[in-house]
């Protein structure tokens, strides 16, 4: 509710602002229940900087990273699941879409038995890339809101829409991989793999192929 | 000397009486582990004892006999020899008595040892220690050897003086020598006492006496030097002998290590460039763009429609926005401008040549038709501008869609980086497979390093690795000091014959002095006298040079026939000058074999071990039986049978305890090989254990002989 509020506010006062950042000032939702099977078992989500033992042994950053992944999973096999209507069953990740992949150059912790330390890089320009293919992907009148027929608040919305659903299939794919086989994505060719074959041209062309073709 | 009996009585497994009969030729005992070849050996070392040790013991008990006694029950334990020597029947006996207390204590007591002889029908009993008259202390190290270990004799300490005592006349040298240093000395003084008359060469003889002073104390001294270098250069010979079998051994290691470091290193280096942190090159190197170029195109293709459609959509309505405003000026304007009105060009081309070229007539600055064509000129201008308080209303409020096209065109600079994902992910797994592929290589090799490692401190008979690596720093400190040693041993040889030179000059010098004095009689004699003492020098080496010949020859013949259709080499034995001898092969380019194989070593240093029996026996006039406790360990079935087959051509009473010929006929079950003994010509016994018995009761173990042929 806040969010909203707020998103009309900065429509008022920066008339100007382009597009992309107004989107990237908002939170995406993702659904709860994915919070416990997905989020906290890959990435540090949910944890604070202190708990630093509990890095150890996780995949992944904050927890953008796993919605990234989540996301670029539903995009590439082109399948949304709508979240949850009831609000309750929603959260929304704490940071919003332009610090992602800000996540400073931390060493983190690999999840590999040989937990050496990598180092990480900044990725700033992939939320570029992931609001162009929200603009690809989502059915909005631009023309109307050029004319100012519609609002821009709404445009983001359905943007932000896209993109929540898209992650909430990725999620799925994730917990039913993590629900057969909790060490799935230990392996460090895991996501790799995923995403080598969801891309590969043959399985884009023959869609509708099950995700656990992956 | 024929061993032709040989009795065994309660001695350990030998329980109640047994008897060997022994045959000229070869003997063989064969039994298994444990079947009582080690005590047969031991029996025969106990009874040859004749310098009163190990008199009585209850270790050599027979534990079944002791068992069975009950209390105040006594026996015996005896072990007799029945021998023939030299034309004559003797019987060597050990033996003491033992007895059981009530409280199972054992007690023993009456120890004899006796040498008795049959002369006729006449029985002399000899005290045991006579025995030493026929085969003498010194030579059982010659004649009687427990394993392979053993024959080695010529190594040992004195084995070699023993052989030179025994077998040159070098020995009866010694007086002579004692005689001619005493004998020279005189003659010299005699020499002197006359020289001491000539006046005439006084200081000349004062000199030569001074030279010949000092020359033979430099000659000492050298001579103790040499000695002292030469004892030096032994000593580290035989520190480096000790730990020199280790020196490969050490280099290996050495060498192994190095690799070992080596691969490691470069395992870390390419484990190191191994970068499979796939996921993490998702999100940070945007690999999870690999497949996004067909959202791009998707993205490209809708926002330049948008686009198009955007300006059209706009260019449709200021095309209408312009229109309308045209015709609401061309309302205002009460002079429409006609059709054929000359153009702006043209109306300012009649302005300059003042000339009204519609009308033809003159038209003069500044005049009214002039005024009129710059007025409508003017107008013309005028009515050609926007005018700007009359603005067209924006038809779009923003642009976003002009945002989408221009990131869409930053989205096509970087689509060619996008396409070549795929590429880079492919090129980044096989670079990590080569890697992966690498190290599994090295760690191969790394494996393999590290068995041979193993294998390598595994034989070094207990040495740490740190102790191998120290004596691999000594083996080099160590023959460094040899070798400066046999240097200065060298050099000081050199000087030694220098100085022999001037002593030798000296004296002839002074004996040249002695002519035609009265002297010279005395000279004559001192030198020769000299001569002799020098002769005896010499005679004595060639003595003992020849002794090691004549017993490297027959050795070398005995190999011969021991090792017919095998790598042989020579045998060669070397005096070294600490007086010890050394036994080695020799190949034909007169290089030493260092590591013989422990079957070749056995045969020659068994060779060595039948030309010294053939020694012995040369000059006792007597041949010498040989004893040996399982030497064949190391030979194979092959070579064991020619061996054995030559061994019973010797012509020589050889005993030979063994626990070759056996084979398993089931788990557990062994018999005796009799295909392979059918061909080995001598008498043959099986030593067993009685059966049944129990593992662990040594109570119940007794053995049991049996005559094979």
């Amino acid at each position: 509710m806040n969010m909203n509020l707020q998103n009309d506010i900065e429509d008022f006062v920066s008339d100007n602002e382009k597009l992309i950042d107004k989107w990237g000032k908002r939170n995406p939702r993702f659904e709860k229940k994915y919070e416990d099977s997905v989020m906290r078992v890959l990435s540090t989500y949910g944890q604070k900087v202190t708990e630093f033992t509990e890095t150890k042994g996780k995949i992944l950053g904050p927890g953008y990273e796993p919605y990234i992944i989540a996301f670029f999973i539903g995009l590439y096999s082109n399948k949304r699941i709508p979240l949850s209507e009831n609000t309750d069953d929603c959260k929304v990740l704490g940071q919003p879409l332009s610090k992602w992949g800000h996540g400073e150059t931390k060493q983190q912790k690999n999840g590999r038995t040989d937990s050496s330390l990598y180092f990480r890089h900044t990725y700033p320009k992939l939320v570029n890339y992931i609001f162009i293919s929200l603009v690809a992907k989502t059915d909005v009148d631009w023309i109307a809101l050029d004319k100012g027929d519609i609002k821009v608040s709404s445009v983001i919305t359905a943007l932000i829409n896209t993109m929540e659903e898209y992650a909430n299939y990725g999620f799925s794919v994730m917990e039913d991989k993590l629900h057969s086989d909790p060490g799935y994505f230990f392996s460090h060719r895991s996501f790799l793999d995923i995403f080598l074959q969801l891309t590969n041209k043959q399985n884009i062309e023959e869609e509708g192929e099950e995700p656990e073709d992956l | 000397m024929i061993i032709q009996r040989i009795e065994i009585n309660n001695f350990r497994s030998y329980y109640g009486h047994n008897s060997f009969e022994l045959t000229n030729g070869l003997n063989l005992i064969i039994g298994s582990n444990g079947d009582g070849k080690t005590t047969f050996y031991d029996a025969l070392d106990w009874l040859f004892r004749t310098d009163d040790t190990n008199k009585m013991d209850t270790k050599y008990i027979s534990k079944k006999r002791i068992e069975e006694l009950s209390t105040n029950e006594a026996d015996d334990v005896r072990v007799a020899m029945t021998y023939e020597h030299k034309g004559k029947s003797k019987i060597l006996e050990k033996m003491f008595h033992f007895t059981k207390s009530y409280d199972d204590e054992v007690n023993t007591s009456n120890y004899t040892f006796s040498l008795i002889e049959h002369d006729g029908v006449e029985r002399i009993l000899n005290d045991g220690r006579d025995f030493d008259k026929d085969l003498p202390y010194d030579f059982r190290k010659f004649i009687m050897f427990k394993g392979e270990d053993d024959l080695n004799v010529i190594q040992s300490s004195n084995a070699m003086k023993i052989l030179v005592d025994n077998f040159s006349e070098v020995r009866e040298f010694d007086s002579y020598f004692e005689f001619t240093k005493y004998a020279t000395a005189q003659a010299e003084k005699a020499r002197d006492d006359a020289q001491r008359l000539d006046r005439k060469n006084e200081a000349e003889i004062k000199r030569l006496n001074q030279t010949i002073s000092t020359e033979t104390d430099i000659l000492s001294d050298i001579e103790r030097e040499i000695e002292n270098k030469q004892n030096e250069a032994v000593n580290f010979e035989n520190l480096l002998s000790n730990i020199k079998q280790s020196e490969e051994a050490a280099k290996l290691l050495v060498s192994v290590n190095g690799r070992i470091e080596q691969l490691s290193k470069r395992r870390t280096e390419i484990k190191g460039r191994i970068n499979e942190n796939y996921t993490i090159n998702l999100l940070d190197d945007m690999w999870i763009l690999l497949g996004f170029s067909d959202i791009a195109e998707e993205f490209s293709t809708k926002v330049s429609e948008l686009d198009k459609k955007r300006r059209k959509l706009e260019q449709t309505y200021l095309f209408t926005a312009g229109q309308e405003k045209a015709i609401k000026k061309m309302q205002t304007d009460f002079v429409p401008l006609p059709v054929y009105i000359p153009g702006q060009k043209i109306m300012q081309e009649m302005l300059d040549e003042e000339v009204c070229k519609i009308c033809g007539r003159p038209a003069k600055k500044h005049s009214e038709a002039w005024e009129f064509m710059l007025h409508r000129l003017e107008e013309y201008r005028d009515s050609l501008k926007v005018p700007e308080e009359e603005e067209i209303s924006p038809y779009y409020l923003n642009n976003y869609i002009v945002e989408l096209q221009k990131s869409d065109n930053t989205l096509n600079d970087n689509l060619a980086d996008i396409t070549k994902l795929r590429h880079i992910i492919q090129e980044r797994i096989a670079l990590n497979n080569r890697l992966h592929n690498d190290v599994r290589k090295i760690e191969a090799s790394l494996e393999t390093e590290l068995e041979n490692k193993k294998r390598i401190l595994a034989q070094t008979d207990g040495l740490s690795e740190e102790q191998l690596l120290a004596n691999f720093d000594k083996i080099s400190k160590w023959m460094d000091n040899q070798k400066n040693a046999e240097n200065r041993v060298k050099t000081l040889k050199s000087k030694q014959v220098e100085h022999q030179i001037i002593l030798d000059d000296a004296r002839n010098k002074l004996s040249k002095m002695a002519e035609n004095t009265p002297a010279a009689i005395y000279a004559k004699i001192a030198t020769i006298i000299r001569n002799i003492s020098d002769a005896f020098k010499t005679a004595k080496e060639d003595n003992k040079l020849r002794l090691i010949h004549t017993i490297e020859n027959e050795a070398n013949l005995f190999m011969e026939k021991l090792n017919t259709n095998d790598f042989k080499g020579t045998i060669r034995i070397i005096e070294k000058v600490n007086g010890q001898g050394e036994a080695m092969l020799i190949n034909n380019d007169e290089a030493r074999i260092f590591n013989p194989n422990t079957a070749l070593k056995t045969t020659y240093l068994m060779s060595i071990l039948f030309a010294i029996g053939k020694l012995l026996s040369e000059k006792d006039k007597t041949v010498f039986p040989l004893l040996f406790d399982a030497p064949t360990s190391s030979f194979t079935e092959a070579k064991e049978s020619e061996f054995f087959k030559e061994i019973s051509s010797l012509n020589k009473q050889v005993i030979i305890v063994t626990k070759s010929f056996l084979k398993e006929s089931a788990p557990g079950e062994v018999v005796l090989d009799r295909n392979r003994l059918n061909s080995i010509d001598g008498s043959i016994f099986r030593i067993e254990k009685k059966k049944p018995f129990d593992d662990k009761k040594l109570g119940t173990i007794q053995t049991i002989i049996s005559k094979i042929k």
